[in-house]
């Protein structure tokens, strides 16, 4: 599904953020990039997601290279990828409802099917009775599972999540990486940025240690 | 085609909601936007309906063409057929020279003077009334008829319809000049607060964005926002500019009409009404568009 060949990011101020990853990614595979702050993680989910663009190598998404697509191309792409941001990046002057139906406003579907799906994505994550309220009247928690809503409302058969649950206490946690494998129970592929591997050890998956802008090492992690 | 749909009927919703969210601020950017169209529009409609009044008042322009004091009749009958073959002019009469000498007696009191003469001294003319009153063609058409067999002189005030048509020019000009200055306040005053939108939904736009939001997607709602306001304005622009005509009139009604003037501004008719909302939500609509794409173009190199 995903194919990234010596890709390497560097910003404008000469820092390189990733250095020459090499990452093949199946198809229903859920993935945990592990490492410490300033690895690289979240320069390679946003890459991943068509957001950053490589400086070299190679990126591909169920064939498609995302390197030589053009801006209106991957903007086509990142509306069938789910999402989930560390800061949330909830629109805080709208409802639960409407934050999480921005995806559906996006790809412009009816009003009756963004009402369905909404309802039902945030039936998901245990939201529903919030559907009215403000973003601002969540608890840290509750916004991180209207974010993973808003990520899934569209049906994605990608989500990537950066540090979903940083912000979150231990039980908060584990309530939102079971969530993620319900979603990858059914099909979805899942990579997920933390830094806190004992929460990957708590699920099974792959996990690709990364550090300095490189993949370290890449196995399974079994419960 | 129904995704397209569903947009636009979004887009329109976040702007309403936009108006709706401040409506006292946008109420005076309605207000700024109508009066910059409905005082150009009064201006126009007095300077072009005064410009009318005052070449009522000083009367169709007229040329006077003398004949030579030895025009034989068949020579003033040819005169008269080539006059009036002329499709540059409207009307020819003939004024005798007995007629005129007794044109002066009623106007003048020299009753002895003109009694003392041998005969009359006065030749015949025409008076001939073109169809257009530019000076530049007047003085053209003047030497046209200078050049007919028989004619001696031909007269009319050159200067007097120089100064009448420049002052007309000149209030045209200064209402469009206005007009300029006034819509280049309506832009600014349309881009600013578009500015101000988009600064203040800079998040929701970056959001939206890495959700994979196309830049039509972005662009509508503030697209929406600016032509919305640009409509009201116009609207209430229409309403002042009305309620100014009225009031002007109601003026010359008691204050002009006993002396014997009579102005009437006219109303503009539904296809000026039309043109004005049409240009004014065509520039409200390009000035929202161009200000969004910038502020587009500006986040994609940040």
């Amino acid at each position: 599904m995903i194919e990234i060949a010596g890709v390497t990011r560097r910003y404008p101020d000469g820092r390189e953020a990733l250095r020459g990853i090499d990452l093949h990614v199946e198809a229903g595979e859920m993935l945990f990039l592990g490492g410490p702050s300033g690895a690289g993680k979240s320069t390679l989910l946003r890459v991943i997601a068509g957001i950053d663009r490589p400086t070299r190598g190679r990126v591909s998404l169920n064939g498609q290279e995302l390197t030589r697509l053009g801006a209106s191309a991957r903007e086509a792409l990142r509306r069938n990828i789910g999402l989930v941001f560390q800061d949330h990046r909830l629109l805080n002057d709208r409802s639960v409802r409407e934050n999480a139906a921005l995806p559906l406003r996006i790809q412009g579907l009816s009003a009756a099917d963004v009402e369905r799906r909404v309802g039902a994505a945030l039936e998901r994550v245990g939201l529903a009775a919030r559907a009215a309220d403000s973003p601002l009247a969540l608890s840290g928690g509750e916004r991180q599972r209207l974010c993973i809503a808003r990520a899934l409302v569209g049906r994605p058969a990608l989500i990537v999540a950066d540090e979903p649950t940083g912000s979150l206490d231990q039980e908060y946690s584990q309530a939102i990486l079971a969530l993620f494998r319900s979603f990858n129970l059914a099909g979805v592929t899942l990579i997920i940025a933390t830094h806190d591997e004992r929460l990957v050890q708590q699920l099974e998956g792959r996990l690709v240690h990364m550090d300095q802008g490189r993949i370290l090492s890449d196995g399974r992690v079994a419960r | 085609m129904m995704g397209s749909l569903q947009q636009q009927g979004y887009a329109l919703r976040q702007a309403l909601v936009r108006l709706a969210r401040a409506p006292v601020a946008h109420l005076f950017t309605v207000l700024v936007i109508s009066l910059s169209l409905a005082v150009p529009l009064v201006l126009y409609r007095l300077v072009s309906d005064l410009g009318a009044l005052a070449r009522a008042q000083a009367g169709p322009p007229q040329l006077t063409v003398f004949l030579r004091m030895d025009a034989s009749e068949a020579l003033i009958t040819s005169t008269r057929t080539a006059l009036q073959a002329r499709p540059d002019l409207e009307a020819v009469r003939y004024v005798s020279p007995d007629a005129a000498l007794q044109d002066i007696r009623r106007s003048t009191r020299m009753e002895d003077v003109l009694a003392g003469l041998d005969g009359n001294p006065l030749p015949g003319a025409f008076v001939v009334r073109p169809r257009q009153g530019e000076p530049e063609g007047l003085v053209t058409l003047q030497k046209a008829l200078r050049a007919l067999p028989g004619v001696d002189l031909v007269q009319f005030d050159a200067e007097w319809a120089r100064r009448l048509y420049a002052l007309g020019q000149l209030s045209e000009r200064g209402v469009l000049m206005l007009g300029g200055v006034l819509v280049a306040g309506l832009l600014s005053v349309v881009v600013n607060t578009l500015r101000l939108q988009i600064l203040a939904a800079r998040e929701e736009i970056e959001v939206c964005k890495l959700m994979g939001a196309s830049n039509a997607f972005v662009r509508r709602p503030f697209v929406y926002f600016g032509v919305l306001q640009v409509l009201l304005g116009s609207l209430l622009a229409m309403g002042l500019a009305e309620l100014a005509r009225w009031s002007i009139n109601q003026a010359s009604t008691d204050w002009l009409a006993p002396l014997g003037v009579h102005l009437q501004l006219q109303a503009p008719d539904a296809l000026e009404w039309a043109s004005l909302l049409g240009w004014a939500v065509m520039m409200g609509w390009l000035a929202s568009a161009a200000t969004v794409a910038a502020f587009l173009r500006q986040l994609r190199s940040t």
